[in-house]
């Protein structure tokens, strides 16, 4: 992005943010989701800032990305909390313990490491943002978004190889 | 004003009269309109400027400051977007809603029929909006629940619930550093908590056993989940509580949703992958029930919360 571009991308959050907020926050009733919604919009608007400047409606463009930013949003949070569910009911045949008194949590926190699977679990049950769990972890927003990716992937296939 | 911007607020002045949380609504309902259909952008964003202008002029918080914001952007969200992936990377990338914005831009003809047709709805939920409200809020009170508390929408493809009620004091927390705890019944957990509110089945269907019952106690807010176990199937009971209203979005299919009326409460049954699940809420508590049983068995349990 060249000094120009970077001016308008500000000019252009200065003037989009609350109203974008106002959207997100209606779609998704949470204050930081929403914030988060706005953010990863901007996010991709830079990434795409020869097309917004490009665009006869920039606002308008704007308010398409943060409508397809908050349907991905629901969507992914959604498939992140059944996988977390159906990972909470898991089989001891499968994750290969015989005995009654067993955590769930610790064995996956052996498969996937503790932290990542309280990362996912902050995300998918307790409704954090991913900068919420980051913050919480210490963590940026990125390395927070690819520990979850992984992490939900890791979980995936070992369903996966035992539905075999 | 030029007659251009004159006609634009003369269309749009009933929005100008809608309290926040009608417009509020239409936002809500916009969200949800499936790819491929257009909304009215040009009325989207009058909305939209309404409700910031009000929180400007009248702050409640709702918003977070956009100067805060903006150092939040540059320190933590401007990582690279050129692996084409939201922050949320479920099947959108960065073509498809450069495609999805291409789209938008028409010739002036299709534009303004699109529009007519665009605002008409628009216009048609507006009206809808205020009927229910004004017919709703009476009833919902008189039932006993909190129309405002926890609101339900689902789309296609997801579940949740929306809160715009203030939080409700948390229930007893033993632990603040997010222990486990193991009890030999959801009764037991409920009542280790100290939760009053009837939340939890009497009835199990036939052949389930009870394998676990397990709380989380997180920073702010605890988790019970009960497993039960038949011959070769999974049911769980799950209980959360929210004090903070961050509710959790349920993965659904594209069957209908169904509601069940029962303990001045509604509770909402979907299936999704073969499964049925049950979400409701109640007081700050967002609970489910999962697993591979019928509607009929489904609907007993839930009776079986309140005594029926």
């Amino acid at each position: 992005m060249d000094k120009t571009q970077e001016e308008f991308i500000k000019q252009l959050y200065i003037d989009m943010f609350y109203p974008l907020s106002a959207y997100a926050q209606s779609a998704l009733g949470d204050k930081l989701l929403a914030e988060e919604a706005v953010q990863d919009t901007f996010r991709i608007a830079c990434a795409k800032v020869d097309v917004l400047c490009a665009s006869p409606n920039p606002e308008g463009w704007l308010v398409n990305t943060l409508k397809y930013v908050i349907q991905n949003t629901k969507r992914s949070r959604a498939r992140l909390n059944s996988i977390v569910v159906t990972a909470m009911t898991y089989d001891r045949d499968v994750l290969g313990t015989c005995t009654d008194e067993i955590d769930p949590e610790l064995i996956y926190a052996s498969i996937v490491g503790e932290d990542n699977f309280k990362l996912l679990k902050r995300v998918a049950l307790d409704g954090y943002s991913m900068k919420e769990a980051a913050y919480e972890q210490g963590i940026s927003v990125e390395t927070c978004k690819k520990r979850i990716q992984r992490t939900k992937k890791k979980i995936i296939e070992l369903f996966e190889k035992n539905n075999k | 004003m030029s007659d251009l911007g004159k006609n634009k607020n003369d269309r749009f002045a009933m929005f100008d009269r809608m309290s926040t949380v009608e417009l509020e609504e239409i936002l809500r309902q916009d969200s949800e309109i499936p790819s491929g259909e257009e909304s009215d952008i040009d009325a989207i964003l009058y909305i939209m400027e309404v409700i910031a202008r009000r929180e400007k002029e009248n702050p409640t918080g709702r918003f977070c400051d956009v100067h805060t914001a903006w150092e939040s952007f540059k320190r933590d969200y401007s990582f690279s977007a050129d692996d084409g992936y939201s922050i949320y990377d479920d099947g959108i990338t960065l073509d498809v809603i450069e495609n999805k914005n291409a789209a938008s831009v028409k010739d002036p003809t299709h534009v303004r029929r699109t529009r007519f047709r665009s605002f008409g709805r628009i216009a048609s939920i507006a009206a809808v909006i205020v009927l229910v409200i004004a017919l709703g809020t009476a009833t919902a009170y008189a039932a006993g629940f909190d129309l405002w508390g926890f609101i339900a929408e689902w789309t296609r493809e997801t579940f949740s619930f929306t809160s715009s009620a203030e939080p409700l004091p948390q229930v007893n927390q033993s632990s603040e550093n997010g222990e486990r705890k193991s009890f030999s019944s959801l009764e037991e957990a409920v009542s280790y908590y100290d939760i009053s509110e009837p939340l939890v089945p009497a009835w199990i269907p036939k052949g389930y056993s009870l394998i676990s019952v397990e709380a989380a106690e997180g920073l702010g807010n605890n988790n019970l989940i009960a497993s039960y176990r038949s011959e070769s199937e999974e049911l769980i009971i799950s209980i959360a509580e929210i004090p903070n209203g961050h509710t959790s979005v349920h993965e659904k299919d594209g069957g209908k949703v169904t509601v069940h009326k029962a303990g001045n409460t509604e509770h909402y049954i979907m299936t999704n992958e073969g499964r049925l699940k049950v979400v409701w809420t109640r007081s700050n508590f967002e609970c489910a029930i999962n697993g591979k049983i019928s509607i009929e068995e489904a609907q007993k349990m839930i009776d079986s919360i309140y005594g029926g």
